[in-house]
């Protein structure tokens, strides 16, 4: 009876193998190409119903590909994500949690992989952070057989014509578009993008200045107009409009040198931007519009576009990309291949599944943002002094015993996202902000009597945040409304997944190494 | 697709599947070994490397007795233990469990707070079904006569024996064991038996009463004499240095000496299954004849064992005589000795409850016997006395990669890869040249560290952990 019944469903096991065609999404050799774009918002993509014509390419792209709308990254800062993403790992897990940190090496890199299979590593690097400020050049450069940055101000670090000398072997290419980052504007563009959303009248607070992090609010939020809003945001388009060309461009260079049917393209944002969301600008905490981008997976194995809308986390990149050349994940990853979570998606057409149900993001402190607690120990260290001065002579005595408080670990900042809800864990609240910028541009301030001087040169900020903060992001994409309290389910069952989540991750390996001497001098091919 | 072509090839596949299947299970049907209610004894020859058994293709006549067994039995080509030393592999063999899963992988734990005392299965792995124990069960008598020191009882081999000798206190060997078995056979003659016999003959610390020399085919003229002391003193240079300097003369020497002791063990192996013979229990009597582990001899600039995972200390001899098997008289694929366990009940027909299978890694040799190739991947592991934390893998096709995690303060995450065909010496450290095959097995390893419900973050205690009675001190 046993074997009649072993008989019967192995010829129904046929018939559906039959009548289903597993989409064959493997494409073993195939070359690989992963586009960072630095600072891309989601909501300012076309696609996602921006009501500029930002990005054409990007969005007809997508069209044509494996779009993830709801790609969350693991951290805030450009090569702290970056870092998670090609180990596949949590900051916390691979200890790369600032600039100038050393990574564990049992963190495997996806390069590094890449490169035990044959292929000839790439990089082409455009954002600053991969090749002047911190550590991250010197750990991941090696593992490339060439390294290049662009030096052109506002320039691309790839050619389209250096395309044609790609088609002789198998590649991974790694291209960082930096151009969105701030400084806003792109000003040494062509003037059809410097001009293309500004306003021309403008004449307000930022007109004739170079719209950097000392020049925009920053971690100090202050009263700026609509209008100086609306300038900042024009100039940010400009410089996602000049990206979006360049990746039409590039697309159309790989076309042109016949590299489309046998290359997969990933294109990511390793994070998005406050543009006054919060009364700040640039990207310095993990709410959802820097920490929400966007993913688009391009494989030629896979003809089908589909849209999924489950959340997509960047450390599942590198398991995705060698899923789809058949190379063994290792075990160090911590993400998943996205493809094979989503084959029932590809092949009936549901758009919204069970995995990613939960994405997570930290904010870990670095210096000079955050005071570095470990690197602090002992008096003369300067980020802990300083603000232990400051501090002290604002009277803010909580926020001094907060300080002293966590003086033998990190602290952290801490979401868990939903495609409806996000909470986020703020320990030791009332020393949040507190941060201290050495800039010597706060002297010449000074000295010139400006408004929006961050006077003295280092400023304290001290927040009176709850300890979590709940949104609703279905109706408050933006986060501007905290409704912790008021939610008690909701609120409950997502702190029961994040303390699920904090005790599960692996970082017993991990010393956050911290290399005090920063610029380090890289030679450059 | 074309519905005509859907339903045609539906159509073939089932014909094919029918014959294929019914097919098979006739064939399956006929050749089902059963020894039902057969005793089963397990022989260990404790240290023995495989390498110095004359019918694993040493030149010297060693072992005649039990080559002679052998050539009647069916030969496992490429055993592996999974552990170099016999404290950890003896447990293994009962529990068909990796070390790091039983965790008795030292003769005392490491507990918390630290106290002195034997690491002992039913503590570390209360959960853990030992084979004597399902044989017990099933309604077999079942006796253990040992050599104590590693297979010592109390540690958890002796859990579910009725008689378990592990006495006098030391390294016995098969003159002391052997005598008890025989008599215990004579007047139980009617019991179903499981036995387990074991020697410590071939071991460094087994004291040689008389050292005949009769191996040492040269003239010796070196520093040494052959006695434990001077073995035991090697063994600790070599794990304080790294390294032991001996001559070649020397090495040749030692191992001599090792191949009297084996000789002689052999001759009490010859005289038990002549006993057993005697008896008319040949017929109706399982008998697996293996090794823990085998010793190194300078292999790699050490003697002794526990220390590495080359494959001086863990491929070892594996001989299984089934009555009335109908087998291959040489089974070449790669084997643990993990496998004894779910082999003696596939041997026996004795079905296990589920708890047994899923703690069961092994897996049962049945069709190696019969003549299949099952080699598979294989793993191994050591923490010696503290003094290394070792992990290694080596593939069905000859790959092995072990992980060093740590061997002195500071030494971490240690790699070495191998290709056993070309280099089965291992004296060619491939991993800085095969990347490609490093990093699967590293992964492979790593996998399988995560199954074994371990990882390798640690941490990894270097310190003492005594063994012999002078250590630690």
């Amino acid at each position: 009876m046993n074997n009649r019944i072993i008989f019967v469903a192995c010829l129904i096991f046929v018939l559906l193998i039959l009548v289903f065609e597993k989409p064959n999404y493997k494409c073993a050799n195939c070359n690989i190409i992963l586009i960072s774009v630095d600072s891309v918002r989601y909501d300012h993509l076309g696609i996602n119903g921006y009501s500029r014509n930002t990005t054409p390419n990007i969005d007809n792209f997508a069209r044509d590909s494996i779009f993830f709308p709801n790609y969350i990254t693991q951290a805030y800062l450009t090569p702290i994500s970056e870092a998670s993403i090609h180990t596949s790992r949590y900051p916390s897990s691979n200890g790369f949690v600032g600039f100038i940190y050393y990574l564990d090496p049992q963190s495997t890199k996806l390069e590094d992989v890449l490169k035990y299979y044959g292929y000839n590593n790439y990089a082409f690097v455009g954002s600053g952070n991969f090749f002047g400020d911190g550590t991250f050049v010197n750990q991941f450069s090696p593992s490339y057989k060439v390294y290049r940055r662009t030096y052109e101000s506002d320039g691309f670090p790839l050619n389209i014509s250096e395309l044609k000398n790609f088609t002789k072997e198998k590649f991974f290419l790694w291209i960082s578009i930096g151009n969105i980052h701030w400084p806003y504007g792109v000003p040494n563009a062509p003037q059809k993008y410097v001009d293309m959303f500004v306003d021309k009248n403008y004449s307000g607070l930022f007109k004739n200045q170079t719209l950097d992090g000392e020049v925009v609010p920053r971690i100090k939020g202050w009263d700026i107009t609509s209008n100086d809003r609306q300038y900042i945001i024009d100039n940010y388009d400009s410089g996602l409009k000049y990206s979006d060309d360049y990746i039409g461009e590039l697309l159309q260079g790989l076309k042109e040198n016949d590299l489309i049917k046998n290359t997969i393209i990933v294109i990511q944002s390793e994070h998005g931007e406050e543009l006054g969301d919060h009364g700040r600008f640039t990207h310095n905490d993990i709410w959802e519009n820097t920490i929400h981008t966007f993913l688009i997976i391009n494989n030629p194995a896979l003809k089908d576009s589909k849209t999924i809308l489950t959340q997509a986390q960047g450390i599942d990149i590198m398991p995705t990309i060698l899923d789809m050349v058949d190379i063994p994940i290792p075990e160090s990853a911590q993400g998943k291949s996205l493809i094979s979570l989503s084959l029932i998606s590809l092949i009936f057409g549901k758009a919204d599944l069970d995995f990613n149900k939960y994405a997570f993001t930290e904010r870990i402190p670095y210096p000079s943002f955050f005071p570095d607690i470990i690197n602090t120990r002992g008096e003369n260290a300067i980020p802990i002094k300083v603000v232990y001065d400051v501090l002290s002579r604002y009277n803010q005595t909580d926020a001094l015993q907060d300080l002293k408080n966590t003086n033998n670990s990190f602290y952290e900042h801490i979401s868990v996202r939903t495609n409806d809800w996000k909470l986020i864990e703020r320990p030791y609240q009332r020393i949040n902000d507190v941060s201290q910028l050495i800039y010597t541009y706060s002297k010449k301030c000074e000295e010139e009597n400006k408004t929006y001087c961050i006077y003295p040169n280092f400023f304290v900020r001290v927040q009176n945040y709850s300890s979590y903060q709940l949104f609703n992001l279905k109706n408050d994409p933006n986060e501007q409304n905290d409704l912790y309290g008021r939610n008690l389910s909701i609120e409950t069952e997502l702190i029961r997944i994040l303390n699920q989540w904090k005790e599960s991750r692996d970082s017993s390996g991990v010393q956050y190494i911290f290399n005090s001497s920063v610029f380090v001098n890289y030679t450059f091919n | 697709m074309n519905f005509k072509i859907i339903l045609g090839l539906l159509a073939l596949m089932t014909l094919i599947f029918t014959v294929f299947y019914f097919d098979f299970y006739q064939n399956n049907k006929n050749k089902q070994y059963s020894c039902e209610n057969c005793n089963v004894i397990i022989v260990a020859f404790d240290a023995m490397q495989s390498s110095h058994v004359g019918t694993y293709g040493y030149p010297i006549n060693t072992t005649p007795n039990l080559d002679d067994f052998a050539s009647n039995s069916i030969l496992f080509k490429n055993a592996i233990s999974p552990a170099p030393w016999t404290v950890p592999t003896y447990i293994s063999w009962f529990t068909s469990m990796y070390p790091s899963e039983h965790r008795v992988v030292n003769k005392f734990s490491v507990y918390d707070p630290p106290i002195t005392i034997v690491a002992n299965l039913r503590n570390l792995t209360p959960t853990a079904v030992t084979l004597a124990e399902i044989m017990k069960q099933n309604g077999y008598t079942t006796v253990g006569f040992t050599g104590d020191a590693g297979a010592r009882g109390v540690q958890g081999n002796s859990i579910g024996f009725d008689i378990y000798v592990d006495t006098p206190a030391g390294f016995n060997g098969f003159d002391s064991s052997i005598p008890l078995a025989i008599d215990w056979l004579k007047n139980n003659s009617e019991k179903k038996f499981f036995m387990f016999i074991h020697g410590y003959d071939s071991h460094g610390q087994y004291n040689l009463k008389n050292f005949t020399k009769r191996f040492v085919d040269f003239n010796y003229t070196g520093r040494f004499n052959g006695t434990i002391q001077e073995q035991a003193q090697l063994r600790e240079e070599g794990l304080a240095n790294g390294v032991v300097n001996l001559t070649v003369d020397d090495v040749r020497f030692w191992r001599a000496w090792y191949d009297e002791k084996i000789n002689d063990a052999d001759a009490r192996f010859g005289n038990f299954i002549n006993e057993l013979k005697k008896e008319g229990l040949l017929n109706k009597t399982i008998i697996i004849v293996a090794s823990d582990h085998g010793t190194e001899f300078y292999e790699h600039n050490r003697l002794d064992h526990g220390h590495t995972l080359y494959q001086e200390l863990i491929h070892v001899p594996l001989v299984v005589w089934a009555p009335n098997f109908n087998g291959v008289k040489i089974a070449a694929s790669q084997v643990s000795t993990l496998d004894m366990m779910p082999t003696i009940f596939d041997l026996l027909n004795m079905p296990v409850n589920e708890t047994v299978e899923t703690q069961m890694k092994g897996q049962s040799l049945i069709s190696a016997m019969k003549g299949e190739n099952v080699s598979r991947d294989v793993y191994s592991e050591t923490d010696y006395r503290l003094f290394t934390h070792k992990r290694a893998i080596i593939t069905a096709d000859g790959w092995k990669f072990v992980l060093t995690l740590a061997e002195a303060p500071g030494t971490k995450n240690v790699k070495e890869l191998y290709n056993l065909n070309l280099d089965p010496t291992e004296k060619n450290n491939l991993i800085n040249s095969e990347l490609r095959i490093a990093y699967e097995l590293e992964q492979k390893l790593l996998k399988h560290l995560m199954e074994m419900k371990t990882s390798i973050e640690g941490p990894w205690i270097i310190g003492c952990s005594a063994v012999y009675a002078d250590q630690c001190t």
